[in-house]
């Protein structure tokens, strides 16, 4: 069942002589359950992209549906509430709360939302990630890698239809990057969650069920 | 005259006062129908919404979800989440079932091949004129191809055990030396015979979460495969290097290497790549590894090494995962 398709994406930005065609037609078609890698260059387009999946940008022309639902037909309003229950995101410079400890940081959207945070998933997802001991640590006590986890983590726990990660090892050492993919791997396949990454590092791709190469804007075959 | 006027004032306050609470109770009792019918109303329609939800959901439609930040909304949006996820289960049957059929066509296409060659051999064989080393070259031949098939089925068989949970694998920490001891022997006359030197960097043993026989399985592919395709007198090293929270153990020969593009692809069933076409190997190899590292939760990844050749590493968890002891 798909569970994200883009059709004909496009993200120009300037006119004329100045046009830049960040996104120059972009489909692509994600099914659920499959971890994807996005791996391009720099101003390949790669985080446009993301940022268009995610509808924290309006594209110049085209659409994304996510689980059946094309987000830029939607209000402002409603396109925050859509992308805080179904969309999850893992930056490259983990974005946690510093005056929240790393379980607060991770039922963090659940609360926002109103909603109660199901205790014993998140604690499976925590130990899974090995972070369940290092539950009430603030960010500024984890290192880079716990504290990806603890992203990671964040990301997880709302259980959305899609996680969104952009460069997730780019702010990590080569053994921290390797065990956070191995990681996302590993409990995407656990807890049935889609993952979609994008990443100039095609060694790290590896682990992904399939690799979407984007050049210049456009996806390569 | 005053105290009848009295009388008649204090009655008629009193009867007003009665008719004032009367009217009162009278208000209060259609405020109550009227609030009460409200409520039916607005629990009919949320029925009624969350009913239609339910039946665009049956029809596979994506449903008309009312985005708000009100109670309703969330409801719809957990309804939402849990007929996905049951949806995810039903896909995931289906991909299980798909992927047993996979399997099934993959071992007839297999086995055509060296069941074809068997066949023609004993057509061969049972016609007169043939010498005696002519016979015993036929012999040996089929033999080989017999070999084969019974390995292929073997390693195809298990495989899908494994997948599909039937085989009991038992994982617990044990020690990575005597795993890794027990792989290297099982090449070391496979080496020994190519003049190739596998060399282990000095370590400390440590205990990983892991099924130590099948995971020998996974070493003794991967060093049979260094040992293959590796160019005579050359070295495999093998190296372990500890992190936070796995273990990864790095197989490194003075190979081909494989290429990025292949880097996935090994991976898979059958898939051969195109450097090593010519060796004989069956392509399964790599994948049963993968199987089998997945189920005790680890996993493998192939680089270029940087002096020539490639690096198998294969991570195995510190310490027990959740849920096993």
């Amino acid at each position: 069942m798909e569970i994200l398709k883009t059709e004909g994406l496009k993200k120009y930005y300037g006119s004329g002589s100045s046009l830049v065609k960040a996104l120059d037609g972009v489909d692509l078609s994600v099914e659920e359950g499959e971890f994807v890698a996005v791996v391009g260059t720099s101003g390949s387009g790669k985080s446009t992209l993301l940022h268009m999946l995610g509808g924290l940008d309006y594209p110049t022309q085209g659409k994304v549906i996510v689980d059946g639902k094309d987000i830029f037909n939607l209000k402002e309003t409603e396109l925050t509430i859509f992308r805080r229950r179904n969309i999850g995101f893992i930056f490259q410079s983990y974005n946690l709360v510093p005056v929240l400890n790393a379980y607060e940081n991770i039922v963090l959207p659940i609360e926002l939302d109103g909603e109660k945070p199901d205790k014993s998933f998140v604690r499976e997802v925590m130990e899974s990630l090995g972070i369940y001991e290092r539950r009430f640590a603030m960010p500024n006590q984890l290192s880079g890698g716990q504290q990806q986890r603890v992203a990671i983590a964040r990301a997880l726990a709302a259980k959305p239809a899609i996680v969104l990660a952009d460069e997730p090892t780019g702010n990590l050492d080569s053994r921290n990057s390797q065990e956070v993919m191995g990681l996302l791997k590993v409990t995407g396949e656990q807890f049935g969650q889609t993952i979609l990454m994008i990443t100039h590092n095609e060694m790290l791709a590896q682990l992904c069920s399939r690799i979407v190469r984007i050049e210049d804007g456009k996806i390569w075959r | 005259m005053d105290e009848w006027a009295l009388d008649v004032g204090e009655r008629m306050t009193e009867q007003s006062f009665s008719v004032f609470w009367q009217i009162m109770l009278f208000a209060a009792a259609v405020f109550c129908i009227l609030a009460g019918l409200t409520a039916f109303l607005y629990y009919f329609m949320l029925l009624r919404r969350m009913e239609r939800m339910l039946r665009h959901y049956q029809n596979g439609e994506p449903g008309q979800e009312l985005l708000a930040e009100t109670r309703e909304s969330k409801l719809e949006a957990q309804l939402r989440r849990i007929l996905r996820q049951s949806r995810q289960a039903q896909e995931q049957a289906k991909n299980d079932r798909e992927h047993l059929a996979g399997l099934l066509s993959d071992l007839s296409h297999q086995l055509k091949t060296p069941l074809a060659n068997v066949l023609m051999d004993a057509e061969l064989l049972q016609g007169k004129a043939l010498t005696k080393s002519e016979q015993e070259q036929f012999s040996v031949h089929i033999a080989q191809q017999a070999a084969k098939m019974q390995w292929l089925i073997s390693a195809l068989v298990k495989s899908s055990r494994l997948e599909n949970g039937i085989v009991s694998f038992e994982a617990g920490m044990h020690s990575i030396r005597k795993t890794l001891a027990k792989s290297v022997s099982a090449v070391y006359a496979q080496a020994q015979a190519r003049n190739i030197y596998i060399e282990t960097e000095l370590f400390d043993d440590r205990k990983l979460y892991h099924n130590v026989k099948w995971t020998a399985e996974v070493f003794t592919n991967v060093l049979e495969n260094a040992v293959k395709y590796s160019p005579v007198g050359s070295v495999v090293r093998i190296r372990i290097c500890p992190m936070e929270l796995y273990t990864k153990i790095d197989f490194c020969d003075e190979g081909p290497g494989v290429p990025k593009d292949e880097c996935t692809k090994i991976f898979q069933r059958f898939f051969r790549g195109k450097a090593v076409e010519q060796e004989p190997g069956s392509g399964l190899g790599l994948y049963l590894a993968q199987v089998i590292l997945t189920r005790e939760k680890g996993y493998i990844t192939c680089t270029q090494n940087p002096e020539g050749g490639s690096c198998f590493s294969v991570f195995l968890l510190n310490g027990a995962p959740p849920g096993e002891s």
